[in-house]
């Protein structure tokens, strides 16, 4: 069964944002979904705040912004600094950091062999900054979905904070917010 | 109150310098035609097809926008990844999408996904990647290699976002050179993106041509 979400966004067909590497999106439009489409390595990391209706995600490359060399970055390509990026954009949309719940979904490795310790330890550096920095600001993971071998996708509905996730062949998981419960963390690390 | 999605990408202009000059591109994108035109050589021997490479595309993509300019990210794709090591570091991938990698198993009379298959496309990977990498290491006096290659299937995005992560570490853009290998009187075509990391463009570029 299905579960395409019922929201006013998926009602009034209105296009998804795609959120592409590096980019981080907040939204209170409670018509909007925001999307990213084709996960590897990098990890998408959903913070919703439902109750106020804003949502935003960072699409999170790598996990150290001290990589670039001082160079400037996009807000949501490195984990440390995207974490209190994201959320003081949803603090500016009127999220209160005390309600917000984060979702993490990505971090796979999809190559084999010689490359595959190198892409899989970048998507779990990924997963662990990301993690760090959200417990330094108190921020609760409600659901996890990383790892393993297979590339993912991402809806956030910003009306109802509902996060979904799928890979190419499997069916769309919800994941928050009473998916939550129902799943346990997957983090599927390939062996 | 007003209802918005605010989305921020960065800027390629945040950036301290241009990572390319027009003369530049013009320089790479000559070396890319010549040796695009050997590499579809060795894709004809392998598959006892001709097979011709369209004049290759060398283009300089903001990183958020480097997937969605190569296909729709949820396509599905099989990939032959080859990292480059030595002087500079780069990746050399290949990809297959469906019906072409359909064509191509018929061609070499393997039978489609199994371990054949995937031995097969890596080793077409291993033969162009191999004499296009050496054809670059030539034109630039440095020395560089292909790593064996390691085949995966997926999404575009996922695959083509794991070798960007890797290779745009310093920069918020990517450096593609993109060419597409044509089998002649089929619909079979391989796109061959040759990606230097951000860390190697400037040498790569800088030596180009002189020997």
């Amino acid at each position: 069964m299905s579960l395409a979400p019922k929201t006013e966004a998926a009602k009034a067909h209105v296009p998804a944002v795609p959120v592409g590497m590096g980019a981080l999106a907040v939204s209170n439009d409670p018509t909007a979904r925001l999307s990213v489409i084709g996960l590897g390595s990098c990890v998408a990391l959903t913070i919703v705040s439902p109750k106020q209706r804003v949502a935003g995600v960072a699409h999170v490359v790598l996990p150290d912004s001290r990589l670039a060399a001082g160079r400037a970055a996009p807000p949501g390509k490195f984990a440390d600094t995207a974490v209190p990026a994201l959320v003081e954009r949803m603090a500016d949309k009127g999220a209160d950091v005390r309600l917000m719940q984060a979702v993490l979904v990505g971090g796979a490795a999809m190559f084999g062999g010689r490359v595959r310790s190198s892409v899989m330890a970048i998507g779990e550096q990924n997963v662990d900054a990301i993690t760090m920095a959200l417990d330094l600001l108190g921020i609760n993971v409600a659901a996890i979905d990383v790892g393993g071998v297979e590339g993912r996708s991402l809806h956030v509905d910003v009306g109802d904070g509902r996060v979904l996730a799928r890979t190419i062949a499997g069916p769309e998981r919800l994941l928050f917010p009473n998916g939550a419960r129902e799943l346990p963390a997957t983090r599927h690390l390939a062996a | 109150m007003n209802y918005e999605v605010d989305i921020d990408v960065g800027a390629v202009t945040d950036q301290p310098e241009s990572p390319l000059t027009d003369e530049q591109r013009e320089g790479l994108a000559e070396v890319a035609k010549t040796i695009s035109e050997e590499a579809a050589d060795s894709f004809s021997k392998i598959i006892g097809r001709t097979a011709k490479a369209k004049v290759p595309l060398l283009e300089v993509l903001p990183l958020s926008e480097a997937v969605e300019s190569l296909g729709g990210p949820a396509d599905q794709v099989t990939a032959a990844w080859l990292p480059v090591v030595g002087q500079i570091e780069a990746s050399v991938l290949l990809l297959f999408d469906d019906a072409s990698e359909q064509a191509i198993c018929d061609l070499l009379e393997v039978e489609r996904y199994g371990e054949l298959a995937n031995s097969a496309l890596g080793e077409i990977a291993n033969i162009i990647g191999t004499r296009y990498v050496n054809g670059i290491s030539a034109s630039c006096g440095m020395t560089f290699e292909p790593e064996p290659p390691e085949v995966a299937s997926g999404m575009l995005g996922a695959v083509l976002g794991t070798v960007l992560a890797m290779s745009t570490v310093m920069t918020n853009y990517a450096v593609l050179v993109d060419t597409v290998l044509k089998v002649d009187k089929t619909d079979c075509t391989v796109r061959f993106l040759f990606i230097p990391s951000d860390s190697s463009v400037e040498a790569l570029i800088s030596s180009l041509g002189t020997q």
